[in-house]
């Protein structure tokens, strides 16, 4: 578990960083056309916004996405050349193979390169009083709720990439068996610290 | 073991001393008796009987086992120590202990022992395995873990506990007390014509059979040829079928009587103490406030005689593996006109409510339906297309299966919401219902699938701390998106408001 102090200006709790680079829109708040659950509107406490993740886990994901291309534009041509040669593979069967793979490989890209922003607008969260509300899924659709006393322990972890980009995912341990582990990714590394620290800050009572 | 005072507490007691009779007995059953087996047909393979020196291994890991194993019962913990070549000292605080079970073959309670294993929340396996102690010793850290947890505890055991824990303690026959469910003779004979256990146990032998060559050598011996045999009658085929049937029936209620025999619970304080067992003695303690979820099922025979089973899922221990009896049903077969009762013992606050009951989303049935016709549809044109007409009558009855299916279940299909829990119900032919406690709701999550989203429906699921492979997962399918959320609102509120304890 990280658990230095951010280290940067801590940006409150639930603000956003601007983009810099400004491909992706800023982030703002979810409107209610989007996800809003219907017939919900007038919830007894009066519930924050959900918010977006940090918008530079778009260029986060697309850079992932793209490496894994890199690594198999080089991989398939190196194990279609392996395979015809070891397994005598006739030049019919290597061309099939080839324009499978190219075929494979485009749909990939377009894939990596299109999906981050999708899951991007999929994914919010809101944080009150009494819990954190997770929405994420793009064909699959999910509100999850952690109650904030049912919240065991909590990580932020960081890979070398998301370290790069100052991302961070937060990830929550219930005691549950099912959901269990719930993970937020894509926060920048402060405001993943601030939620944490809003989520598990004064808890009155210790459950266990 | 210098240290031993060191803590405070009883003084580091060894396990009973016939703990190593037992292990040696362990060891025998484990490997003399397959050994004899491959003995008996391992024919040129002599060298098989070489492996039994693995025997010898055996035997001297139970005496070292029972040589370094120690523990006491210290001021808030159980301490266990144990291991030959790596040592381990293991401290299990007592207000962490889920269950305490003990089973007693005939030769245990001939020597005054048990076997107990305690589990705590942390998952698999058991947190510490006594094999063997005395009764007396396993009273002790029985009557060690719990009072001293209801001490600790003051506040969460109500007045009605303590006055039931203080009553227990001046009678501690447990006998005594009137039984909060015993099952009847009539109805254990019932469990075991309805449960099939019998089929497993001949797939075993058929197995064991198969491996070891037996049908093959019994052929031989009689030198018969499996080919030579005419294709049997049908009748005759069938009567043999029948037979067998009758047999594993048989065989099923003897395993039934064996296990289930003087089934009871009593509920002492805040603990459900289940006993059972004709010639193995099998005790199992349940502290009510650890129950994560209830289910109350009723199989479609069992639905007409008005018969009920109760299940509980405790936090941690997985209990399906353990394979014993009383864990994994609390109630294996009851009357359901004694429900209400037993379950306003184990948990007050969990009520099914009979007029109580919600309906899911009323397009839920098109959709159900839909959805099993399409699951039909390979097995279906498979069928038409090689029989032809016969595969159309075949066809309309698969059809109104699956309608009469669908609208069954959609009416069954109900959920409702209380201050203290959340429930549901299902079932076809059998019947199921469960329940959640508040205060066990861990996460609650709606979630839609394409179809889901088309049809404006979600499903609502609500995690618990019970074992990961028990296979039950409170889900309510097919609700109406907002009432899905309201529904979740209502137990996110709830359980914020209740703390959790395992």
């Amino acid at each position: 578990m990280l658990s230095d102090p951010p280290t940067q200006a801590d940006p409150g709790p639930l603000s956003e960083e601007p983009d810099p680079s400004a491909s992706v829109e800023p982030p703002r708040a979810v409107g209610p056309e989007a996800v809003e659950p219907r017939g919900e509107t007038a919830a007894p406490e009066a519930a924050p916004a959900f918010l977006h993740v940090d918008p530079l886990s778009v260029k986060a994901e697309k850079l992932v996405g793209l490496i894994l291309c890199g690594l198999l534009a080089v991989g398939l041509p190196v194990s279609l050349a392996l395979f015809t040669y070891l397994f005598d593979w006739s030049a019919g069967l290597t061309g099939v193979t080839s324009v499978g793979s190219a075929v494979f490989l485009l749909l990939l890209l377009v894939y990596s390169l299109r999906w981050p922003r999708l899951e991007y607008r999929h994914l919010s969260y809101r944080v009150s009083e009494q819990r954190i509300e997770i929405r994420r899924g793009v064909v699959w659709r999910t509100v999850i709720s952690v109650p904030r006393n049912r919240i065991q322990h909590t990580d932020v972890a960081q890979g070398p990439l998301q370290r790069h980009y100052g991302l961070a995912t937060l990830v929550l341990h219930t005691a549950g068996t099912h959901n269990y582990e719930v993970t937020l990714p894509g926060l920048s590394r402060p405001t993943a610290l601030a939620v944490r620290e809003q989520l598990l800050g004064d808890r009155t009572h210790d459950a266990v | 073991m210098r240290s031993e005072d060191e803590l405070g507490g009883t003084p580091l007691e060894k396990l009973h001393p016939t703990s190593l009779f037992f292990g040696v007995l362990g060891a025998l059953y484990r490997i003399v008796l397959p050994g004899l087996f491959v003995l008996l047909f391992a024919g040129e393979r002599k060298w098989e009987a070489v492996a039994m020196i693995a025997f010898v291994p055996v035997v001297g890991f139970s005496v070292l086992h029972y040589l370094h194993f120690r523990y006491r019962l210290l001021e808030e913990k159980l301490e266990v120590r144990e291991g030959v070549i790596f040592r381990k000292t293991r401290f299990i605080p007592y207000d962490r202990i889920q269950n305490v079970d003990a089973s007693q073959t005939p030769l245990h309670r001939v020597l005054g022992v048990a076997e107990a294993r305690l589990e705590t929340a942390s998952g698999h396996e058991p947190e510490a395995v006594f094999k063997v102690i005395s009764v007396a010793a396993l009273e002790e850290i029985r009557r060690g873990i719990f009072e001293r947890r209801a001490a600790d505890e003051g506040e969460g055991v109500d007045s009605l506990d303590a006055e039931l824990e203080a009553e227990a303690e001046l009678a501690p026959a447990e006998a005594a007390r009137p039984p909060l469910f015993a099952m009847s003779f009539a109805d254990v004979l019932l469990f075991g014509v309805l449960s099939q256990r019998g089929l497993a146990y001949l797939a075993g032998a058929l197995y064991v059979g198969w491996e070891f060559d037996v049908f093959e050598r019994i052929a031989s011996r009689f030198q018969f040829e499996w080919s030579d045999l005419e294709r049997p009658p049908l009748a005759w085929m069938a009567a043999a079928g029948l037979v067998l049937l009758l047999l594993l029936q048989v065989l099923t209620v003897v395993w039934a009587v064996l296990t289930l025999f003087q089934f009871r619970i009593v509920r002492r304080g805040d603990d459900l103490r289940t006993t059972c067992g004709l010639w193995t003695h099998q005790t199992a303690t349940v502290p009510r406030h650890r129950i994560q979820f209830l289910a109350v099922h009723e199989g479609p025979i069992s639905r007409l005689l008005r018969k009920i089973r109760i299940k509980i899922v405790t936090a941690g221990g997985d209990a399906m593996e353990e394979g014993s009896i009383s864990r994994k049903w609390l109630v294996p077969l009851g009357s359901r006109d004694d429900e209400g009762e037993i379950l306003a013992q184990v948990n007050p606050r969990v009520r099914f409510e009979p007029e109580g009951w919600r309906p899911i989303h009323p397009r839920a049935r098109g959709r159900m339906f839909r959805r099993w016709l399409f699951f039909g549809l390979a097995p279906l044109g498979f069928v038409l297309w090689r029989s032809g007409w016969w595969g159309l009558a075949f066809a309309a009855v698969w059809v109104g299966l699956v309608a009469w299916f669908s609208g069954r279940r959609a009416r069954r299909l109900g959920w409702q919401v209380s201050d203290d829990a959340v429930y549901v119900r299902d079932g076809i032919l059998g019947w199921s219902r469960q329940a959640v406690p508040m205060d066990k709701v861990q996460t609650v999550a709606v979630t839609q699938n394409p179809f889901d989203r088309r049809a404006g429906m979600a499903r609502l699921e609500v995690a618990t701390a019970g074992p990961a492979n028990s296979g039950l997962l409170f889900s309510i399918p097919y609700l109406p998106l907002a009432t899905a959320h309201e529904v979740r609102e209502h137990l996110q509120r709830g359980a914020a408001r209740e703390t959790f304890s395992w």
